[in-house]
C-alpha cells in the first residue's frame, strides 16, 4: 500500500513538472525566411585602408547598415542603437560571433581614416567600409539601398536622401531580415540568437 | 525655549514671512530643473545628440506645448556651441527614402504639442566649435515670434 502511495505521488510530481514546463517554456520560433533577392559578394576598403572581401563575414551573424558620417540625425541614432545592442550581446555572452558593419555611400568624405575615428567612438569592433563610387553603387544595388545626393545644405555640405534599413545576415551571408532604424532592440537580439 | 521679545519680533515679521513664502511659491515653477513654465509655452525634454569628436554637426531635440489660445511660431535658435543653427526635418520621399529639409519656421498651434525627435523635426547645429561631452549641459536659445527667447540647458546624450 505504501508503495502504491509513493508511486502515485511520483506520477503526480512528474505530471506537474511536465505541465509547468509546457506552460512556461518559450514557444519555438519559426526560422527567419531567407531573402533571395538581396545580398551577394562584394569588395570594398575597410577603415584600416585594407581591401575587404565579403567572404570575411562568412561564419558570423552580421548586422549591416548603410549611411554617411556627416548625417546628423538618422545615422548617429542608428549607430548608437547598434552599439547598445552590441553591449547587450556582450553582457549576455552572445557577441563573439556577431559582427556589425557600416557601409558609407559618401566615399569622398568618408575616407578610411575618417571612418575609423567615427566608428571607434561608438564601438571598437564595428567594421567600416568605403570604396570607389562604383563599389559603393554595386553593394548598394545588391542590398536594394536607395541613396542619392540631393545638393548641398546651407553650409555647403552634400546631403543625401536615403533608405535606412538595418540588414540581418546569417552565417552564410544570406539576408534574413530588414529592420527599420527604430526597431525594438530586444526583437533584434532575439532574432540574432536564432542564427547563432 | 523661545524668549518673549524674540517671539514678539517673529510675530511682527509674520506678514513679511507670508509674503516671502507666497513669492517663493510663485517662482517655484521657474526653478524646476530643465523646464520653463511661462504663461504660454512649456518646453521639455531638451537634449543634444552626442557625436564622435570627428563629427562637426549634430542635432537637438525637445518638445514644446503651447498652452495659450493663440498660435505661436518657432523661428529658429541660437547657441554659442555651433557656428550656425537651423530648423530641419526628415521628410519621407515618394521613393521610400527620407531626406533632410530645412524649415523656415515651425508653427505651434494653440493647445498643441510639437515634438522635435530623432527621425523628424530637429535643431540642426552646424560646425560645432568643440566636441561635446556626454552629460554636459549646453545652452540653446529658442526664438519664437511672440515671446522673448527661451534660453534653456540641453543635455548631451547618446
Amino acid at each position: 500500500m505504501k508503495k502504491l502511495v509513493l508511486m502515485a505521488v511520483a506520477v503526480m510530481l512528474i505530471l506537474a513538472a511536465v505541465v509547468a514546463w509546457e506552460t512556461t517554456r518559450e514557444p519555438a520560433r519559426e526560422p527567419l525566411p531567407v531573402n533571395t533577392r538581396m545580398g551577394g559578394d562584394f569588395t570594398m576598403t575597410d577603415q584600416q585602408g585594407d581591401a575587404f572581401h565579403s567572404d570575411a563575414l562568412k561564419g558570423q551573424v552580421v548586422l549591416l547598415f548603410f549611411g554617411f558620417t556627416h548625417c546628423p540625425d538618422i545615422c548617429p541614432a542608428t549607430m548608437a542603437r547598434m552599439a547598445q545592442l552590441y553591449k547587450n550581446l556582450e553582457e549576455a555572452g552572445h557577441a563573439d560571433d556577431v559582427q556589425m558593419v557600416f557601409i558609407t555611400f559618401d566615399p569622398e568624405r568618408d575616407t578610411p581614416e575618417h571612418l575609423s575615428q567615427y566608428l571607434t567612438w561608438f564601438h571598437e569592433d564595428i567594421i567600416g567600409l568605403t570604396g570607389s563610387e562604383e563599389q559603393v553603387e554595386q553593394v548598394a544595388k545588391q542590398f536594394g539601398v536607395v541613396y542619392m545626393p540631393v545638393g548641398e545644405d546651407s553650409q555647403g555640405g552634400v546631403e543625401f536622401a536615403h533608405s535606412d534599413f538595418v540588414y540581418l545576415l546569417d552565417r552564410e551571408s544570406r539576408v534574413r531580415k530588414l529592420y527599420p532604424v527604430d526597431a525594438d532592440l530586444k526583437e533584434m537580439q532575439d532574432d540574432l540568437r536564432t542564427l547563432l | 525655549m523661545i524668549c518673549a521679545p524674540c517671539f514678539d519680533r517673529l510675530r511682527a515679521l509674520g506678514p513679511l514671512l507670508l509674503m516671502g513664502l507666497a513669492m517663493l511659491a510663485m517662482l517655484a515653477p521657474l526653478s524646476h530643473a530643465g523646464e520653463i513654465d511661462e504663461p504660454e509655452l512649456f518646453i521639455d525634454d531638451m537634449w543634444l545628440r552626442a557625436v564622435p569628436p570627428v563629427s562637426s554637426n549634430t542635432a537637438g531635440y525637445f518638445s514644446v506645448t503651447n498652452t495659450s489660445d493663440e498660435p505661436v511660431t518657432l523661428l529658429g535658435f541660437s547657441t554659442d556651441i555651433a557656428a550656425a543653427g537651423e530648423l530641419h526635418t526628415m521628410a519621407p520621399q515618394d521613393d521610400g527614402t527620407r531626406r533632410m529639409q530645412r524649415l523656415r519656421d515651425v508653427p505651434v498651434p494653440a493647445g498643441e504639442t510639437v515634438h522635435f525627435a530623432p527621425g523628424g523635426h530637429h535643431l540642426m547645429l552646424f560646425r560645432l566649435v568643440r566636441p561635446l561631452e556626454e552629460g554636459e549641459q549646453v545652452e540653446l536659445c529658442l526664438e519664437f515670434d511672440v515671446t522673448a527667447p527661451y534660453c534653456l540647458p540641453f543635455e548631451v546624450r547618446r
